[in-house]
């Protein structure tokens, strides 16, 4: 089976900041994604805000929270409360993060990596597997910035989330700047990484900003996306093509104009990449 | 080699620790040699170094959240002082809910521990102000919808007040604190401190806003009246036994005007 998710065009992750512009102006943005966690609540605004976006918006739910590498329980609760708010919203998709972040009932809330083993990709696999069964849809799990990796590993991330869609028949959300981040702080090529992802399972990719820490990059979703990912943003449009893109932006957040025209920079970019050349066909 | 368990288990024990991965590596027992086995480091950063990234980002994400939530208590306290209770809160209750949004759930039980006691009191009126903000939405009893009950109907008017309402029993005055009370941070600062007396203040959200107030003896029979589901017959009763005969329905009729406005009333 493989992936089958429209291609939405170029969205914006929205934010508190933005809740007045995006509902009195209805703003020219192909679709919004959503932090799930900040609408599992039982009403109010931001519910309210919710229903209003989606009925103006295609609308993507975006999880921080369901630990798929977490060798807690999956947590039945949470997976209940993103289900009943998935089939009040109607996201087009809803993904979460290739981490753990909670253990023995405790969260650190945190995207805390994996080591890539086959222990761990048996885990996430069945996880990931019960979790699609449970919402009745594939998700799409998105590959996290790190700063630490383990000796333990015996494949790297790209061959390990690979497996996992394989495995799990699950899509790939592909954070560009994550993978800018982690190639600098474990000094692996970026591009060896994008070839490592099969074409065919990417629903979405993630374009942010970062900082820096010392000698290492910080993924903190707080600046304009710097260069250098917009350059690995090329090489993926090169090669996986038009693919949903979204903007991430979590801190010290500007007006709603320039996170927009991060938005429209993007579609600019893949335009130009798409029309210079058909995108290459990878081998999975 | 370590399984996948023990692993998470060392990692979320050395991340949470409140000193730091270096020194939870020391009271374990461990070294940093240990660490150095599971963790890659290099000459940018040690292997430490690197968890101590989660460290940090584990307790300033949660410790900017609780600062969010409890403005009031920070105010209060300070910066320094906020700092180290959050360390110490985190100890006794490690965030048990996949949300940031309930990590303060239990600041108020926590600060029953500390002094000055009115601080308790303060963080359960911020937190239930916190947590009426996303309560249940109710669709709303309206000045209209009274206006076309005949008069001998009223006293048969099912009341019930919204979900997002709640009532607490305070024994400081905090609710005229700062900015609990809906003062900036900065005025907050020179408030008085809270003195002891016993208060009944109802909390709700109207509309996208959260508000609060004491009750007077009347309104806090009538709202435990209405909390359980009553007919604004009880209400009047209510008033005939606090008022003289005369004043009774003109107070009975106000309150439920004020409810009706204050939103605080299911259709």
């Amino acid at each position: 089976m493989v992936l089958k998710l429209p291609n939405i065009g170029h969205g914006i992750g929205l934010r508190t900041d933005h809740y007045s512009v995006v509902m009195d102006e209805s703003p020219s943005v192909d679709w919004f994604e959503v932090i799930s966690e900040n609408f599992m609540v039982e009403g109010g605004n931001p519910r309210r805000v919710l229903r209003k976006v989606r009925m103006n918006y295609p609308v993507v739910l975006h999880g921080v929270s369901l630990s798929l590498g977490s060798t807690d329980p999956l947590n039945l609760q949470y997976l209940t409360e993103l289900r009943t708010l998935a089939r009040e919203i109607e996201p087009v998709w809803i993904s979460d993060h290739l981490c753990w972040s909670s253990l023995g009932g405790k969260y650190g809330h945190d995207l805390l990596p994996l080591p890539y083993t086959e222990e761990a990709l048996a885990h996430v696999v069945e996880r990931v597997a019960r979790v699609q069964d449970f919402l009745g849809r594939q998700i799409l799990v998105e590959n996290v910035s790190s700063y630490m990796s383990f000796h333990a590993s015996t494949m790297s991330e790209w061959e390990f989330l690979a497996a996992l869609a394989e495995r799990a028949d699950c899509g790939l959300l592909l954070d560009v700047n994550n993978i800018f981040v982690s190639a600098h702080n474990h000094d692996f090529d970026a591009q060896k990484y994008l070839d490592g992802i099969p074409c065919g399972r990417v629903g979405q990719i993630h374009l942010a900003g970062h900082s820096t820490e010392g000698e290492l990059l910080l993924d903190t979703h707080d600046h304009p996306a710097p260069d250098g990912v917009w350059a690995l943003y090329r090489a993926a449009v090169q090669r996986f093509g038009s693919i949903s893109t979204l903007i991430e932006w979590d801190d010290h957040i500007p007006p709603f104009e320039v996170v927009r025209a991060e938005s429209a920079k993007a579609a600019k970019i893949e335009s130009e990449i798409l029309s210079a050349s058909a995108p290459k066909q990878a081998t999975r | 080699m370590s399984s996948l368990k023990e692993t998470e288990s060392l990692l979320f024990e050395l991340i949470t620790a409140p000193e730091g991965v270096a020194q939870a590596l020391r009271e374990s027992g461990r070294s940093a040699s240990d660490l150095a086995r599971m963790i890659v480091g290099d000459s940018r950063l040690s292997s430490v170094g690197r968890l101590d990234i989660y460290a940090n980002m584990y307790f300033y994400r949660i410790l900017d959240v609780l600062k969010a939530d409890f403005p009031s208590v920070l105010s209060a306290l300070g910066e320094a002082d906020f700092h180290n209770l959050v360390t110490d809160y985190l100890l006794a209750f490690p965030s048990s809910h996949p949300s940031l949004r309930n990590v303060g759930a239990q600041l108020p039980a926590f600060l029953l521990t500390r002094t000055p006691a009115w601080l308790a009191d303060l963080a359960r009126l911020e937190w239930t102000r916190h947590d009426l903000f996303d309560g249940t939405d109710d669709e709303l009893l309206t000045l209209a919808t009274l206006q076309a009950i005949a008069p001998e109907q009223f006293a048969e008017l099912p009341l019930k007040m919204v979900r997002a309402a709640r009532l607490i029993e305070l024994e400081f005055s905090v609710d005229d604190y700062g900015s609990a009370a809906g003062e900036s941070v900065e005025k907050s600062a020179a408030a008085t401190e809270p003195y002891r007396q016993s208060k009944t203040v109802l909390v709700w959200r109207q509309g996208t806003h959260v508000s609060h107030r004491a009750l007077d003896p009347f309104e806090i029979r009538a709202a435990q009246l209405i909390v359980s589901g009553a007919r604004f017959g009880y209400v009047c009763d209510l008033a005939v036994e606090s008022y003289s005969l005369e004043e009774a329905p003109t107070r009975a009729f106000q309150l439920l005007s004020r409810l009706v406005n204050e939103q605080l009333l299911i259709a």
